[in-house]
């Protein structure tokens, strides 16, 4: 770490979090969002075309401690405006004991969409939306329809109970490359607010000037190489597809 | 004991009224499928030809229906659990999935997704036949179009890319990985650096934590034998491998071993835990720095461990010239480096109780080398600095020495097998700064996910971009970036979306190219599921299924629905076509290692695989089969039950050279 501009992460340490509560003021609604915890009945986008799993998992609302509810007045299943540095997402709040109070939580996997010109596809788990460019990098997109029951080649699309949907959450996230490891850093800080007329569950906005903006603004927090002997990454390191040695070499 | 069910009141009036057929109970009479006493959780392998089960959804009319067996892998999560398929004898149906008892890592036990691949390879709404786009790019409008053309029509890019010296300008970008030894032989052999991935949204924090430590960018624990287990996560229900995992961490709980859990729900898994630690999210390393520091203080460490295998007096020399060098000195400074770290200051950066954090520190410490711990993504994947997290992780293990040990953590790659391919292309020479810019020379790896605005910045431009079971507008961060990045043609030439359904990012594709499941395909896995050591196979099975009929199939797609094709064998047909006379070079290998000159089919890439996998040849001998009919049979082998202590093992001049180049 000496030798790649870092010396003061030389030993193990610990760093605050971008969303330490140093930066959160919880009296203005400012939470931490997690928003990576997984199902263990849904992987990632692609379960979607799987009826069985989508008819055991198919809300993510967002949870919340009990104290934290009864303190900003939230009630299960509030409609909630969560608003994150480049746009928002609307969602039902789930009120519960089960949570760490000061934070919420939102999981992966559900708020699958399609539009109405795209192909019938993963009906048993998508919302349909319509996507709206308002002007230039101002992206809005609202829920037209839940998942719905319909008719078709298999008889259990038919017996579709489900019409949640949920929300598409990471669309609202701004990238955060951790300046050493490269990781996206998932957690966003969010502000909580009461949905305001005309917000539906799923809908949600998203300016991606802002997110160029923020893309920026962490990017300028790296230490580029060359690291010693004008080396692009430790040779040590593990590197997926392995070039050339003088390809490690910045010349 | 009577085994005759009784009916209920509604159901004998049900069955009176004949609103549901005879249940046929009431003769006691139903037909044992094995003989009494002979009740198993498996089929045993010598009936898997021929197994017979009723037809469920026939009941209570006793329809016998008989079966042939195929052993396959899961191809949802990343554990790939080993499958059996039942495939129907008479229709030739695939009619369900269960777990493979022969596999080393699952053990016949899967989760709710293994049995839903048959939802998925009988999605109404899946892909049968490859799409072309008509009209602008996202506007929804698509064409069929013949796989000929397809594969003409990319192949020609390509090759004028490579000709022109364009090798940058072509990506390969990957969700789910899968067949990586197999395409990173193809990306190779087309001589580009064209590699992208998912593991900057998933792994890369922990990774680099740990291979600050070692260069071992992943631990993998012996929860089996361990005797204190800390995860950080959910791993119980949703961490890496956690099938696998998960059986193992039961069982040794069941057998006194104690668990805690950070976490900041009351998962599964932190409902399981002894000690439940609900850490603010981002203050995990300051929980574990305290541990730390109650270990080196309460002198729980491992001396010897210490002594042996950390440049402690490297460290001394460096950060403490005017110090004596010893390993007393060493320590006496270790303590003073982490002495801000008390249990109290813990507690107010994470809230976790000053009592929690002195009780598990302690027990971590009387675990000694039995203390197995496992970060993947979760709190090093959400913070910045999370790669710091596992590397106070690994710190634990380094003070108690349970690194490589019994019950211990295990670098990964012990216990991970790197197949023997064919005719191995030379490394390509290039290096895409797409994938690895000047700004990040420590990630752990491709900043995938900053891919729209590296691109928006000018960065440079993709002429060729294949997504595989990829989904960046739904899964990656920013979305609308990807949108933006996807539908300009000037910044993507030509994208082309391999899956076996509709998703997000195949509506902003030219191309849409349906791909088999987990039943429809070739792979090999092998993964780091526990202290053992092995290879799994993911075979199409219903081509399997036609061998055994005798009936010579080709290509898998000819066994496949509709037009789905498997990527092993696209990859192959279009590198042939990119260099169609051979003078690229690339052509030379996609040769058959068995027919000279010939085009290399799918079968001989494996059987030259399997023949090099230690000790399967022996075993496929003793019951009369080549090593690829082995795998084609069993699905599964295990090279080595336990792979341990490599570290304390002695070298020879010609290992130690070979670790070295």
């Amino acid at each position: 770490m000496v030798d790649w501009k870092w010396p003061e992460h030389r030993l193990p340490g610990y760093i605050k979090s971008h969303i330490h509560t140093d930066g959160i003021e919880s009296e203005k609604g400012e939470f931490p969002l997690v928003p990576t915890f997984r199902l263990p009945t849904l992987i990632h986008s692609r379960s979607g075309n799987a009826k069985w799993l989508a008819e055991i998992s198919n809300r993510n609302p967002l949870w919340m401690h009990t104290s934290d509810a009864d303190r900003l007045g939230f009630k299960n299943d509030d409609l909630l405006r969560v608003n994150t540095e480049i746009g928002y997402f609307i969602v039902k709040v789930w009120v519960t004991e089960s949570m760490r109070p000061g934070v919420v939580a939102c999981s992966h996997h559900i708020g699958r969409w399609r539009r109405p010109q795209d192909p019938v596809a993963n009906r048993w788990a998508t919302n349909s939306v319509e996507i709206l460019e308002i002007e230039s990098g101002k992206w809005k997109m609202n829920v037209l329809d839940g998942i719905q029951a319909t008719e078709g080649e298999d008889s259990d699309l038919s017996r579709i109970f489900w019409r949640d949907g949920g929300v598409h959450q990471n669309i609202t996230h701004a990238v955060h490359p951790d300046p050493i490891s490269g990781m996206h850093c998932w957690h966003q800080k969010v502000r909580l607010e009461k949905a305001h007329p005309g917000d539906r569950h799923g809908d949600l906005f998203v300016d991606t000037e802002q997110s160029f903006q923020v893309y920026k603004d962490w990017l300028a927090n790296s230490r580029p190489a060359p690291g010693p002997d004008g080396l692009r990454r430790p040779l040590w390191f593990k590197r997926p597809l392995k070039p050339v040695m003088e390809k490690f070499y910045l010349k | 004991m009577s085994l005759k069910p009784k009916l209920g009141l509604i159901e004998k009036f049900a069955e009176g009224i004949g609103l549901i057929p005879k249940l046929n109970f009431e003769d006691g009479k139903i037909e044992p499928m094995n003989d009494p006493g002979d009740l198993s959780n498996y089929p045993p392998p010598e009936k898997w030809d021929d197994w017979v089960e009723y037809e469920p959804t026939k009941w209570s009319r006793k329809i016998k229906r008989h079966y042939t067996i195929v052993p396959t892998s899961c191809f949802n999560c990343e554990s790939g659990c080993g499958l059996l398929s039942y495939v129907d004898k008479e229709t030739g149906e695939v009619r369900k999935f269960e777990g493979n008892p022969y596999h080393p890592a699952s053990r016949g036990r899967i989760c709710a997704k293994g049995p839903a691949t048959i939802n998925q390879i009988k999605d109404p709404d899946r892909i049968l036949h490859p799409m072309r786009r008509v009209g602008k790019r996202g506007a929804g409008k698509w064409e069929r179009v013949s796989w000929d053309v397809v594969l003409d029509e990319i192949a020609a890019k390509i090759r004028k890319a490579i000709k022109e010296e364009r090798n940058n300008e072509i990506t390969y970008h990957v969700g789910r990985p899968g067949h990586e030894g197999f395409m990173d032989r193809v990306l190779q052999a087309w001589g580009v650096d064209g590699h992208n991935s998912h593991t900057n949204v998933c792994s890369a924090g922990a990774r680099t934590g740990f291979a600050l430590w070692d260069g071992f960018d992943r631990k993998m624990p012996d929860f089996a034998n361990a005797e204190f287990i800390l995860m950080i996560s959910a791993h119980l229900e949703s961490g890496h491998y956690f099938n696998p995992h998960a059986q193992r961490i039961i069982e040794s709980k069941n057998s006194g071993t104690k668990i805690a859990v950070m976490d900041i729900r009351l998962s599964n898994t932190a409902s399981r835990a002894d000690h439940w630690m609900a850490t603010y999210p981002g203050t995990e390393a300051a929980v574990l720095l305290a541990m730390a520091k109650i270990i080196l203080d309460e002198g729980l460490y491992n001396e010897a461990y210490l002594r042996n295998w950390i440049n402690w007096a490297a460290w001394l020399e460096a950060d403490h010239p005017k110090t004596e060098i010893s390993f007393e000195n060493f320590i006496l400074k270790l303590k003073e480096e982490y002495a801000e770290y008390t249990p109290e200051f813990a507690e107010q950066e994470s809230g976790v109780t000053t009592q929690a954090v002195v009780d598990v520190a302690r027990q971590i410490g009387r675990a000694g080398s039995r203390f197995s711990s496992i970060n993947w993504r979760s709190a090093s994947s959400g913070n910045l600095g999370g790669w710091q997290i596992a590397r106070c992780l690994q710190f634990l293990n380094v003070l108690t020495g349970s690194l490589g040990t019994k019950g211990g953590s295990l670098p990964s790659s012990w216990n991970k097998y790197s197949p023997k391919m064919p005719n191995p292309p030379p490394p390509q020479k290039y290096w895409n700064e797409l994938h690895f810019p000047k700004e990040y020379p420590l990630a752990h790896f491709e900043m995938s996910f900053l891919l729209p605005h590296f691109l928006k910045e000018g960065r440079g431009k993709i002429d060729v971009y294949f997504t595989r079971v990829f989904n960046p507008v739904w899964t990656f961060p920013d979305g609308f970036s990807w949108i933006e990045a996807l539908r300009d043609t000037e910044k993507i030439g030509l994208h082309a979306a391999l899956t076996p359904t509709w998703n997000e990012t195949a509506y902003f594709a030219d191309y849409v190219l349906p791909m088999g499941h987990a039943s429809e395909r070739h792979d090999i896995i092998s993964y780091e599921t526990h202290a053992g050591k092995w290879i799994a196979f993911r075979q199409p099975v219903l081509r399997e299924v036609a061998r055994r009929n005798g009936k010579a199939v080709k290509y898998t797609y000819e066994t496949n629905p509709g037009e789905v094709w498997e990527e092993d064998e696209f990859w192959i047909e279009l590198s042939w076509r990119i260099d169609p006379d051979g003078s690229l070079g690339i052509r030379d290998y996609f040769i058959s290692p068995y027919r000279p000159g010939e085009k290399m089919t799918v079968d001989e890439y494996y059987q030259y695989i399997f023949e090099r996998v230690p000790g399967l040849p022996e075993a496929a001998e003793k019951e009369g089969l080549t090593p690829l009919d082995y795998m084609r049979r069993f699905g599964a082998f295990e090279m080595e039950k336990e792979v341990l202590e490599l570290h304390n093992k002695v070298l020879t001049e010609q290992q130690l050279y070979e670790s070295l180049s």
